[in-house]
């Protein structure tokens, strides 16, 4: 294939080479072999060898040189810079030896930045190997500049460069037109004055050319696709054509990018693309068929008509086929363009949950994530409760015998073992393990994921909240330990110094998700406030050390049960596990919001206005209160301004209400007024709703606000004379630092929440017999599915037809009135209208309440996402500027006065041309169709200009030039316009 | 776009480091590390793709730029992971197929390629990658072309392994045969 030119002294030098290469050879053999033999000292054996390259750089022997390259480039690869050897790199690559130059190449691409200072000087090398005779010299520099190319250096080589683009070698044609993009990435202008040879590889005999132009078009097109919409029909010609998979798959992705901007092309990609899908035995191919179908809006674009539903439905079928080969990768994908499509076609894809579900629970962590990903756009009312069944189950703590951190080492190398083929590692039966340990950010992840399809559309998919509930008590038990923190630690700018990482804990987005429950599902009020108070009540058992995971959804269950206090069964209970001496070590904003809470369950609990004033009540109160000041005088001093604000404003009121229950007359019939009267009114009045976040800027500014006039005139007196002395006595010091400096909690050994409850329940709540079958709830803890158990037995207790166990077997004195009787009369009996008010499961269906605006709908975008604009915006890694970022091929701007110029002109012959066209042929055409295509032949011509223009600044010679153009021009749009009409024949 | 090949051994020992974005070396082998941890960790039934190393996870997930590298692709061979790190305008499967010609064109041009080829051949490995990719583009997919004209370009000497103890294993020479057959095979049909 390649011819032999290239071996320009292959045979003449053959000798000399041999006795190079047996020297330089043993220099590079030393290194490897010293450094295998020094194991352990390596870094020593290492630097000294950089100090013998130091010195053999400098050597005028240019094996020397290029050895000591050579080696310098193997350590490079350990990480020892080679930067400082720039100039010495420059020698070797500038040396007559091929060999040399080679290696000098090499270390050029492995170790030149754009950075570096000699760049500039390798330009003339670069030129003079561009112009060997030898087809490798030229491709070992085209490869060379490929990666470091510089604005300076794409300048200067262009010319040769696009000399090179049509070689008479495809092997130099394909390199060259490669290399152009990553010099149009340097300087963007060389697009328009190559951008013709680089459409002419497009038709080019080679394979591999056009598959290198196609490759290099692919990238361009995705920073300004507009730019080469005038290809398509070229482009398909070759997706019907081409028999390299690699390229149609580039060929897709690429009308992936330009199907957005012209709709039409859907119903002409639609055919061959459905055609690839039915036909193609490559798995890649196949993928990439249906990946493009998807994000380039194809299947988006037909989706209402049959068709457009049958091939979605091939795609979902072929991706099933895709999850049950049994192949791990062709799992992954098809899971990634699952997700893809579920976007359009949800209900398509939920057909097909039994394998996706399977997914789920797959040993591999990369599949589980993109199921867990796949699956929020999949749930539907359906299979929600199966879907969120099936991941809490993964969460259960299993074995703690496994250590999640010893990751099994792979056996060390040896010789032995560097010698073995290099054939892909025989995969062994897939071992036997049902459960694998999974990394804590995984169950973050899950829990996050469980909330989101949760609360999707408004719960638009869940239909028993009670289940929710107890799923979001689950979910807290689940809750990983907040403890170090993985990722990437530039994630801590963005916060504060807190006692606590508040990102972390999900138990804040499970709060999140209680409270939304409590305010806007009102009939479920009851039972949020329920687990809002088991939460607080059970917390010593739940939540036992600072870092335990979860903890901070007590923020959010605080406040539930204070805004709800009516509501609690016991608020005795409720208050006491408020007022528990372990409140103090919660975090302050969740102190605060406890701090808040006590009044207001306080005030349910004793300020029942009609309730006798009796001894004992009167005594219970008043202890109440005592221990509530007890507890209040401690965050009184919190170094936290909430806590502290909150806490000294209820103690004063508390210390207000002990001198009134005090005082007020032990024979009265009522309790004091302060107590009955006074403290409810704090906190009653209208229900909190949800309110829009965006409802607050619809609120019109009152006309007399004065925003200007200050609200103290004295401040700066005030501020002034707070300076002047702030020296502390002794006495004060100790309040100082009582303030200040108060010991941190010693965060114990961070628990699972479920771990620790675990063992608070064993005593308390049987555990379900593991053997039988497993209840379809069995996700839940055991606990948690006793009360649901009861509830059920309450509302079976009046269905007829529902034969189940006895309440409690053991009793044997059966409750003659539990016993249903078919009651004779039809009328309803006041008792069972009491029953049924407890509804049952499924026939509940909530009502959500939603967020509250002032008037009507807002623009979407309205709202100004400042917190993500304003942010800093992280530049990735591996990525570089993007001068082609919205690049257009036709110049722009300045040069736009003269391309109308010459537009007008253009339309104007083209006009002209039209005429003389018309004239010439019969009347038969219609005149419609013919203006038609006028005006897309204007279009055509003004887009060409661009390059016309560039060639005729250079040259003044415009009538010819533009002549010739203009012939070959017309070839082309002859072609271009046959599939324009073709086009509009389809739609 | 590829944004860097890398190949290093089951004790992240690098045995090619080629980046298409320039980057300081100490952060090269910082993400060298780090893709080793999580390649390290993965049984071998797992699937070839790799969740995004925190050096790369920080810049996807901004999502600004198309270019972000998105998907770190690897394949294990014997002693030795390859490794493709690349943006979403190529294609996995196709990267895992190009790992394939990669290592068939190795196994070609060394006859029963192992890991101490490499080690010592290491500017061949640099030669065979170049003429597959070239600065992030692939460039030839075809392993005939690819052999061939490392071969035509002269000066790959093959450098006695270990003072010539070349193994020569009892596995049946057709390279393709024996390099491709992993049940996988499916996948990368019809090239």
């Amino acid at each position: 294939m390649l011819n032999g030119g290239g071996n320009h002294d292959s045979v003449t030098k053959q000798g000399s080479d041999w006795t190079d290469l047996f020297r330089f050879e043993k220099s590079l053999y030393d290194l490897i072999r010293g450094l295998r033999q020094h194991k352990g000292n390596e870094k020593a054996y290492i630097n000294q060898s950089l100090k013998e390259c130091r010195q053999e750089v400098r050597n005028v022997d240019g094996d020397v040189k290029a050895t000591a390259i050579l080696k310098l480039i193997y350590l490079d690869m350990f990480g020892y810079d080679m930067s400082w050897a720039s100039f010495n790199v420059l020698e070797v690559m500038s040396s007559p030896k091929f060999v040399h130059k080679r290696i000098g190449y090499l270390a050029a691409v492995q170790s030149f930045r754009l950075e570096t200072e000699v760049l500039m000087l390798t330009t003339n090398q670069i030129k003079k190997d561009l112009s060997s005779s030898s087809i490798y010299d030229v491709s070992t520099a085209i490869n060379g500049l490929s990666h470091i190319v510089s604005p300076s250096l794409a300048r200067d080589l262009s010319t040769d460069l696009i000399s090179k683009m049509n070689h008479s070698n495809p092997y130099i044609r394909k390199k060259a037109i490669l290399v152009m993009y990553k010099c149009f990435l340097q300087c963007p202008e060389l697009l328009r004055t190559s951008w013709q040879k680089l459409k002419e590889g497009l038709n080019d005999e080679d394979g591999s050319v056009v598959s290198a132009t196609v490759n290099v078009i692919c990238e361009l097109a995705r920073k300004n696709p507009r730019n080469y919409l005038p290809l398509a029909p070229t482009l398909f010609q070759l997706l019907t054509t081409s028999t390299n998979n690699w390229m149609t798959i580039k060929i897709i992705k690429l009308f992936a990018t330009l199907t957005p901007l012209e709709p039409r092309l859907i119903r002409k990609l639609i055919p061959p693309i459905t055609n690839l899908i039915r036909t193609t035995p490559a798995m890649s191919l196949l993928y990439e068929c249906i990946n493009g179908l998807v994000s380039g809006g194809l299947l988006a674009g037909i989706a209402d008509t049959q068709e457009g539903e049958e091939l979605a439905k091939m795609c979902v079928e072929k991706l099933r086929a895709f999850l049950e080969e049994g192949d791990a990768n062709l799992k992954y994908v098809g899971l990634l363009a699952f997700t893809k499509i579920v976007e359009s076609h949800a209900h398509l894809v939920a057909e097909h949950q039994d394998v996706i579900m399977e997914c789920i629970d797959d040993p591999d962590i990369s599949i589980r994530l993109r199921a867990l990903e796949l699956s929020v756009g999949m749930v539907n009312s359906d299979n929600l409760q199966q879907v969120v069944g099936k991941l809490i189950r993964q969460l259960k703590p299993i074995n703690e015998a496994l250590d999640p951190l010893s990751v099994e080492p792979y056996a060390p190398v040896d010789e032995e073992d560097m010698e073995e083929g290099l054939h892909p590692r025989s995969q062994p039966s897939r071992p036997q393990v049902e459960q694998i340990v999974l990394p804590e950010s995984y169950k973050v992840g899950v829990i996050r994921k469980i909330l989101e399809m949760c609360s999707r559309e408004m719960y638009a998919n869940i239909s028993d909240f009670e289940w929710y509930l107890d799923v979001l008590v689950q979910l807290v038990r689940y809750c990983p330990p907040v403890g170090m923190r993985e990722g990437n630690p530039d994630d801590y700018d963005e916060e504060e110094d807190d006692e606590e990482p508040k990102n972390t804990d999900v138990g804040e987005d499970i709060g999140y998700e209680l409270k939304n429950v409590a305010v806007r599902v009102k009939d479920l009020r009851e039972e949020a406030v329920r687990a809002a108070a088991l939460l607080v009540e059970r917390r010593d058992g739940m939540f036992p050390s600072a870092g335990g995971g979860g903890r901070r959804v007590l923020g959010a269950a605080g406040w539930i049960v204070g805004e709800y206090a009516s509501l609690l069964e016991s608020p005795y209970e409720t208050i006491t596990a408020l007022l528990n001496v372990s409140s103090q070590t919660l975090p302050p904003d969740i102190l605060a919001i406890y701090i808040q809470a006590i009044p207001k369950v306080y005030a349910a609990l004793a300020g029942i206005q009609y309730a006798a004033w009796t001894p004992e009540r009167r005594t219970t109160i008043a202890l109440l209160t005592d221990r509530i000041i007890k507890f209040l005088e401690i965050p009184a001093t919190s170094p936290n301004l909430e806590v502290q604000e909150r806490s000294v404003e209820f103690l004063e009121l508390f210390k207000l209400l002990a001198q009134a229950i005090n005082a007020h007359a032990a024979d009265s019939v009522y309790g004091p007024p302060l107590l009955t009267e006074a403290l409810p009114a704090l906190f009653t009045g209208q229900d909190l709703n949800p309110v829009s976040a965006k409802a607050q800027r619809k609120v019109p500014l009152p006309p007399n606000l004065n925003l200007d006039t200050p609200i103290n005139p004295n401040l700066h007196l005030l501020l002034s004379a707070s300076e002047l002395d702030i020296s502390l006595t002794p006495d004060e010091q100790a309040d100082y630092n009582s303030y200040y400096t108060r010991p941190k909690p010693v965060p114990l050994k961070a628990l699972s929440a479920a771990s620790h409850l675990d063992s608070v329940l064993s005593s308390s709540a049987p555990t379900p017999s593991s053997g039988g079958y497993q209840s379809d709830d069995s996700y839940l803890d055991p606990d948690i599915l006793a009360r649901r158990r009861a509830e059920r037995r309450r509302v079976n207790l009046d269905d007829p037809f529902y034969i189940g166990t006895p309440p409690t077997t053991s009793q044997t004195d059966h409750d003659i009135d539990n016993i249903p009787t078919i009651k004779l009369d039809l009328g309803p009996t006041p008792d069972s209208a009491k029953e049924t008010k407890k509804p049952k499961k499924k026939v509940k269906k909530a009502n959500i309440v939603m967020d509250e605006n002032l008037d009507g709908d807002e623009p979407e975008d309205a709202i100004s996402p400042g917190g993500v604009a304003g942010k800093k915006k992280k530049k990735g890694l591996l990525v570089r500027d993007d001068p082609l970022k919205g690049f257009s091929i036709v110049p722009t701007k300045e040069e736009e006065e003269e391309r109308k110029a010459i537009q007008r002109r253009m339309e104007e012959e083209a006009a002209e041309r039209e005429r003389a066209l018309a004239a010439q042929q019969a009347a038969a055409q219609p005149v419609e169709v013919e203006k038609k295509k006028k005006k897309k032949k204007v279009k055509a011509e003004g887009g060409d200009d661009g390059e016309k223009k560039k060639k005729k600044k250079g040259k003044k010679a415009e009538g010819v030039e533009g002549e010739g153009g203009k012939k070959k021009k017309k070839k082309s749009k002859a072609k271009d316009e046959g599939v324009v009409e073709e086009k509009e024949s389809l739609i | 776009m590829i944004n860097a090949v890398l190949v290093f051994n089951n004790n992240g020992q690098p045995r090619l480091t080629k980046f298409y974005s320039q980057i300081d070396v100490s952060l090269q082998q910082k993400l060298l590390n780090q893709i080793f941890t999580l390649v390290a960790s993965r049984p071998p039934t797992a699937c070839n793709f790799l969740p995004l190393p925190p050096l790369l996870a920080g810049a996807a997930s901004t999502a600004f730029s198309t270019d972000n590298p998105t998907r770190v692709i690897y394949r294990h061979y014997a002693t030795l992971y390859f490794i493709i790190i690349s943006d979403d305008l190529e294609s996995e499967l196709g990267l895992l197929d190009l790992i394939q010609v990669f290592v068939e064109a190795l196994d070609r041009l060394f006859e029963n390629v192992c890991e101490l080829d490499l080690i010592f051949n290491f500017e061949t490995l640099h030669q065979v990658l170049a003429e597959m990719v070239q600065g992030g583009c692939v460039v030839e997919t075809d392993i005939g072309k690819v052999v061939s004209a490392v071969r035509d370009a002269k000066g790959v000497v093959r450098r006695p392994v270990g003072g010539g103890i070349h193994k020569v294993t009892g596995r049946s020479r057709g390279s393709s045969a024996g390099l491709s057959g992993d049940g996988g095979g499916a996948v990368w049909t019809g090239r």
